[in-house]
């Protein structure tokens, strides 16, 4: 009786081979590890998008978090970076005589770069790093797990809703970034040289095209949709304990903010490439 | 935990304010562009646009009526601008009216400017082609300006070898009458003289409506001056402008003198009662000879300053920068 | 078989006409070069609760996981409800997991969401056309069933850690599931809120007639509420029998646990 009860489970031969050594330095491996990884999200992600379940209510949630959450910060950010900009720019236009032009400069800077950038690193600092935390977190403490195993696909529930949100808010956030900004530039320009608020505005906007605000658009629902999916991913693949949490959120905001740029120059190619096809 | 409702009535706020942003955005931009407006197309053509592009503005009587909508090379000289003009302003341009290129500032960029026009004419139709013309151009503006000193300053070295001749009692008196030499040269001073008068006026001219130009808030240079406080600044540039257009005037008014002392005096030559000894006698005549020199003497100096101020204004200075690296450019 | 079976018998529990529901034979799991499970044999009959006993990071938790497919076994056979685990589409693998309720080390309760939240959570994506009265009536029941029916609107972070464990179970619960699986549901308890979630757990037991698998380092719980025990040491089954015949054995690897609790 003892011995069918007691059965012993044979013991196999421990398998004893080194670990393999790895090739080139730990960071490089690292980077394209996550290049691939985050490759499969964004392939996973379009799979999952328009099959159901759809979870509209908790994409709301996110666009609250994302967006009206993010907005005081971004705004008082992109306030006094608008007028950190017009203050900086006066000088070289005075050498030319030419301060009358600083609202046009104002409005063409901040239209077409200096709107999107803001929004796009003052997002990735707040928001990449609060998904990367979050999920991460959820990550450690098995939530992702508890998700997965009570029939709810944590992808469409987490990630789908967040780079959802994160890709429908951004432009917003990029508009009120812009035109912060640009309140910022007009304070200055109001205190500097007493120019009236119309005037300002139709010469911040005179030299300033469609296809600049097509630009801004197509570039700030980039930052968004990448701001989006690197924080998931980092939160996603975060390791073990609180300092996996930490290097996730940490990791997020480093990567999508170096994303930013990249996107940044990449539309501008594009559209370059796009006006020359226009204009020719 | 907030209540869901309020949650998305603030995130209902959030993108409704963003999407105002937006169209407000957008509207600005539209109106700069005319894309919201019905509009209609009328051409122009021109042998030099001075780098008027797609998309640049086209201003009637100084107001934005509409963009270049296209711009085509049609041979070696001729350049036809397609125009893309609001619907409601047609009644205003007629068919007679003129298309120039202008700027909106002399620093700003390059538009076009459509005036004249008579009341009595049809206004224009779709697809109705401009008459254009050549308008104030600044490099010409100075081009004369230079050429009128040149003038003046070989009329003055051409008085002056005369009276220095007639002073030294140089040659025979009759060879002096005879000497057909030296009447086509007095009469050929003349000639420059009357130019240098014309130039001189035409420059005075332009000063003027240059100046009337920017206090009466013409143009966007003159929209930025009238509307804010640039004004302290860019004084100083006005008077300098105004002292240059003033001087102008008192130079032709001067050359104009002296165009009609030459006028006498050639009319003296000419006149065959006049016997050769009394003509040479009258100190009279040399007298006037010698106040003319001093008065072409004072223009010619008095153009130079002209000159300089001019090139001095800072309005000015870009275009001379550039004319400058030209000539550098063509020196190599 | 029925031989062997009977042998299992704990006296208070029949496995007589006792279907299957979970099956494992010969499963084997590494991560890299670290073998965790080896050549695993297991069963889980309908309606007993089955304690895996074993030290800390022995693999316990590995094998559970594999169970509801949240990890894929490198080789081995692994069935619940007769079906093939491993490899399966994701649709059935989800049938399959509402039918499964695990209750995890640290609950993982959604933090984001009220107590009453978290457990509407996979009713209303499981359970489809449901009025909201219908569903909060659900909510309040499990919640009563937990004894925490007064939580209802705190938030996770407000709960003690039992509470916590509980709301977890309350929210597997609620899709009523056929087989529990318990992560270490006493660790970081204190020995009355321990016993409360022995006796929870017995209940649900009687309750809703659910088979139960226990991961536990606990001894006190082991003996509560397992029928059986499966001794885990170094990922492999090395002895199998009830509470009173393990506390018998005389086994170096085993003895720990029984002496931790005498005094």
């Amino acid at each position: 009786m003892q011995n069918t009860s007691l059965s012993q489970a044979n013991p196999t031969s421990e398998d004893t081979s080194k670990p393999r050594k790895a090739r080139g330095p730990k960071w490089w491996i690292d980077f394209l590890v996550d290049l691939a990884g985050i490759y499969l999200f964004v392939v996973r992600f379009f799979k999952d998008l328009f099959r159901p379940p759809y979870e509209f209510k908790e994409v709301l949630n996110q666009c609250y978090i994302i967006g009206y959450k993010t907005l005081p910060l971004i705004a008082f950010t992109a306030y006094i970076g608008g007028i950190v900009f017009t203050r900086q720019s006066r000088p070289s236009l005075e050498s030319f005589g030419a301060v009358s032009w600083l609202p046009s400069l104002v409005g063409v800077g901040i239209i077409r770069s200096l709107g999107p950038l803001i929004a796009g690193l003052i997002g990735a600092g707040k928001i990449a790093s609060n998904i990367g935390a979050e999920l991460g977190s959820m990550k450690v403490t098995e939530q992702i797990d508890a998700m997965e195993v009570s029939g709810t696909n944590p992808f469409t529930f987490l990630v789908i809703t967040r780079v959802l949100a994160c890709s429908l808010m951004l432009p917003i956030l990029v508009i009120f970034t812009d035109i912060l900004a640009l309140l910022g530039g007009f304070t200055n320009v109001y205190f500097g040289e007493g120019v009236s608020f119309s005037l300002y505005f139709s010469q911040a906007f005179s030299t300033i095209e469609m296809e600049d605000i097509f630009a801004s658009t197509l570039k700030s629902v980039l930052f968004g949709f990448s701001i989006g999916i690197i924080g998931c991913y980092k939160g996603f693949t975060s390791k073990k304990g609180t300092v996996g949490v930490g290097k996730a959120a940490n990791s997020s905001v480093v990567m999508s903010m170096f994303m930013v740029f990249v996107i940044d120059l990449f539309t501008l190619q594009i559209m370059t490439f796009i006006r020359n096809i226009l204009y020719s | 935990m907030e209540q869901e409702s309020t949650k998305y009535t603030k995130l209902g706020i959030f993108v409704l304010i963003g999407i105002i942003f937006f169209i407000f955005i957008l509207a600005l931009i539209g109106r700069q562009n005319n894309v919201f407006e019905s509009t209609f197309r009328i051409y122009a053509r021109f042998s030099n646009i001075e780098g008027l592009q797609k998309g640049s503005n086209v201003w009637f009587s100084g107001v934005k009526i509409g963009v270049v909508k296209d711009v085509v090379i049609e041979s070696t000289d001729a350049v036809k601008l397609e125009l893309k003009l609001s619907d409601d302003l047609q009644r205003f341009i007629k068919k007679d009216a003129t298309a120039k290129i202008g700027s909106d500032g002399l620093l700003g960029n390059k538009i076009v400017v459509i005036s004249g026009g008579t009341e009595e004419a049809s206004p224009v139709a779709e697809g109705d082609m401009l008459e254009a013309s050549s308008g104030l151009n600044t490099d010409d503006l100075l081009a004369t300006f230079k050429i009128t000193n040149d003038n003046l300053a070989k009329i003055t070295d051409d008085v002056s070898v005369m009276l220095t001749d007639i002073r030294q009692g140089k040659g025979s008196v009759g060879s002096l009458i005879n000497d057909s030499l030296i009447y086509k040269d007095l009469k050929a001073s003349m000639n420059s003289a009357n130019l240098a008068t014309r130039n001189s006026a035409r420059i005075t001219q332009d000063l003027s409506k240059l100046v009337n130009g920017i206090n009466q808030g013409e143009g966007m240079v003159g929209a930025i001056l009238k509307d804010t406080s640039y004004e302290n600044r860019i004084d100083h540039t006005l008077v300098d402008i105004e002292k240059t257009a003033k001087e102008a005037a008192v130079t032709s008014q001067k050359l104009n003198e002296m165009s009609s002392e030459l006028k006498s005096l050639m009319a003296k030559l000419d006149d065959p009662d006049a016997t050769v000894g009394k003509l040479l006698t009258d100190s009279a005549f040399a007298q006037t000879l010698e106040e003319s020199m001093t008065n072409l003497k004072e223009s010619s100096s008095e153009l130079d300053k002209t000159l300089e101020a001019a090139q001095e204004s800072f309005l000015l200075r870009r275009r001379i920068f550039r004319r400058n690296k030209e000539d550098r450019g063509k020196d190599k | 078989m029925a031989d062997t079976k009977s042998n299992f018998i704990k006296p208070l529990f029949d496995y007589e006409g006792r279907s299957r529901v979970v099956e494992i034979e010969g499963l084997n799991k590494s991560f890299g070069d670290n073998h965790v499970l080896k050549n695993i044999s297991m069963e889980l009959y309908e309606g007993e609760n089955l304690v895996v006993l074993g030290r800390s990071g022995t693999g316990k938790s590995v094998l559970i996981k594999c169970i509801v497919g949240l990890l894929t076994p490198d080789s081995g056979k692994l069935e619940v409800f007769g079906q093939q685990i491993p490899g399966m589409k994701s649709y059935q693998m989800d049938a399959i997991r509402k039918k499964i309720g695990f209750s995890f080390q640290l609950s993982a309760l959604y933090d984001s969401m009220t107590v009453r939240q978290n457990i509407e959570f996979p009713l209303k994506r499981n359970v489809h056309g449901l009025t909201q009265a219908e569903i909060n009536q659900r909510v309040e029941e499990a919640l009563d069933n937990v004894g925490l029916l007064y939580a209802i609107d705190l938030m996770p972070v407000e709960l003690s850690g039992g509470m916590k464990k509980r709301v977890g179970i309350a929210r597997t619960l609620i899709l009523n599931p056929e087989i529990m699986l318990y992560d270490e549901p006493t660790s970081g308890l204190d020995p009355i809120t321990a016993g409360e979630i022995n006796e929870l757990i017995l209940q649900v037991q009687e309750q809703y007639h659910t088979s139960a698998i226990i991961i536990t380092h606990d001894i006190t719980c082991a003996r509560m509420t397992g029928n059986r025990i499966n001794f885990m040491y170094e990922g492999e089954f090395v002895l199998k029998g009830t509470f009173e015949e393990l506390s018998h054995i005389d086994d170096y690897r085993i003895k720990p646990f029984f002496e931790y609790n005498e005094f």
